[in-house]
């Protein structure tokens, strides 16, 4: 009976160890995705027009860089990040979108699975997430809803993941990342 | 039950208890593990804020180039991150160095200077999380 406790705590364990260590590279993956698809806001763009909504759960900025084809283009776009119910019971996803179309790698919607292929393509989906909040920060690093004084987005990520034995006990992990919108800040300067 | 099955069935307690005692350690360790992993990737992230905020100012001119080490050398921040329930300490050093990072003496002729960033305070967190990096005079 004892052994038999012990190999089905060990299967328990061993699985959440994987699992959670799996979350915890997803979740640095996904803050560095967050992280470079702020990098390149606001290029072309004058610094003060850089955010086109700011709230606390979703926010849209603009660009000339298109990151549906990885270039430089001569056309403004708005890219806009929001969290979305799930496109399956992956849980809720962080919905990546340029000019309203969902940014996509075909690997995401068709399998589900997660294909790490760059920084700079692929984000459509950022899966497992359960919240994301948004704090913005002047230039002096002072907490400001005011969209033209906005040069950087401290944004806590929550991301939850159902185990694989006990459903009823989730996984969950959550991570702080402030992006500065450089571009702006270069704008500042020149 | 005699004498001699009464000692085995005491054996086998005995044994079946260690055996607990060790997966149970084992457990606790690998959790310790995994949080400390967390963790890390946290302060990998709070290192960056820092260094990227160093990145941004200088761009904007906010910060001058001679004046990083009298901003940011032996500066201290403290973040709360309310979902994690945790603390962290930032300890921020600055100073001049040379094109491999190596510090030099304050007095120094150098386009280089090195600033540290160095995050404790949780207490699953097994060491100091530290990383630094090297800006450069560009006169531009």
């Amino acid at each position: 009976m004892m052994l038999f406790t012990f190999s089905t705590q060990l299967t328990e364990t061993a699985q959440r160890a994987i699992y959670t260590s799996t979350m915890i590279d997803y979740m640095d993956q996904a803050g560095s995705k967050v992280n470079a698809l702020i990098a390149l806001a606001g290029i072309g763009i004058p610094a003060d027009d850089v955010v086109k909504t700011a709230l606390s759960d979703r926010m849209e900025f603009r660009t000339m860089w298109s990151y549906d084809l990885d270039v430089l283009t001569p056309d403004e776009h708005i890219i806009e990040l929001k969290v979305e119910p799930g496109i399956s019971d992956l849980g809720e996803v962080i919905a990546i979108r340029q000019d309203g179309v969902l940014l996509t790698n075909p690997a995401y919607v068709d399998s589900l699975t997660y294909v790490e292929s760059g920084l700079v393509k692929y984000y459509g989906y950022i899966l497992f997430v359960e919240s994301m909040r948004f704090k913005y920060f002047d230039k002096n690093d002072a907490i400001t809803n005011n969209k033209p004084d906005i040069r950087s987005a401290g944004i806590e990520l929550g991301f939850k993941r159902d185990s694989v034995g006990l459903v009823s006990r989730p996984l969950r992990t959550s991570l702080y990342i402030r992006c500065f919108f450089m571009n702006s800040y270069m704008r500042m300067g020149a | 039950m005699n004498m001699m099955e009464m000692v085995l069935a005491l054996f086998a307690v005995i044994l079946f208890s260690s055996v607990a005692l060790s997966y149970n350690q084992a457990i606790w360790r690998q959790t310790d593990y995994l949080f400390n992993a967390q963790l890390v990737v946290q302060c990998n992230h709070l290192c960056h804020e820092v260094l990227d905020e160093v990145d941004a100012k200088l761009f904007s001119k906010q910060l001058g180039f001679d004046n990083i080490i009298s901003t940011y050398n032996n500066k201290t921040r403290s973040v709360t991150i309310a979902s994690q329930s945790e603390t962290y300490n930032l300890l921020i050093k600055a100073a001049v160095c040379d094109s491999f990072g190596v510090v030099m003496p304050a007095d120094s002729l150098s386009l280089f200077r090195r600033v540290d960033v160095s995050v404790s305070g949780p207490p699953a967190l097994k060491r100091p999380v530290n990383m630094y990096r090297l800006y450069t005079r560009t006169y531009m």
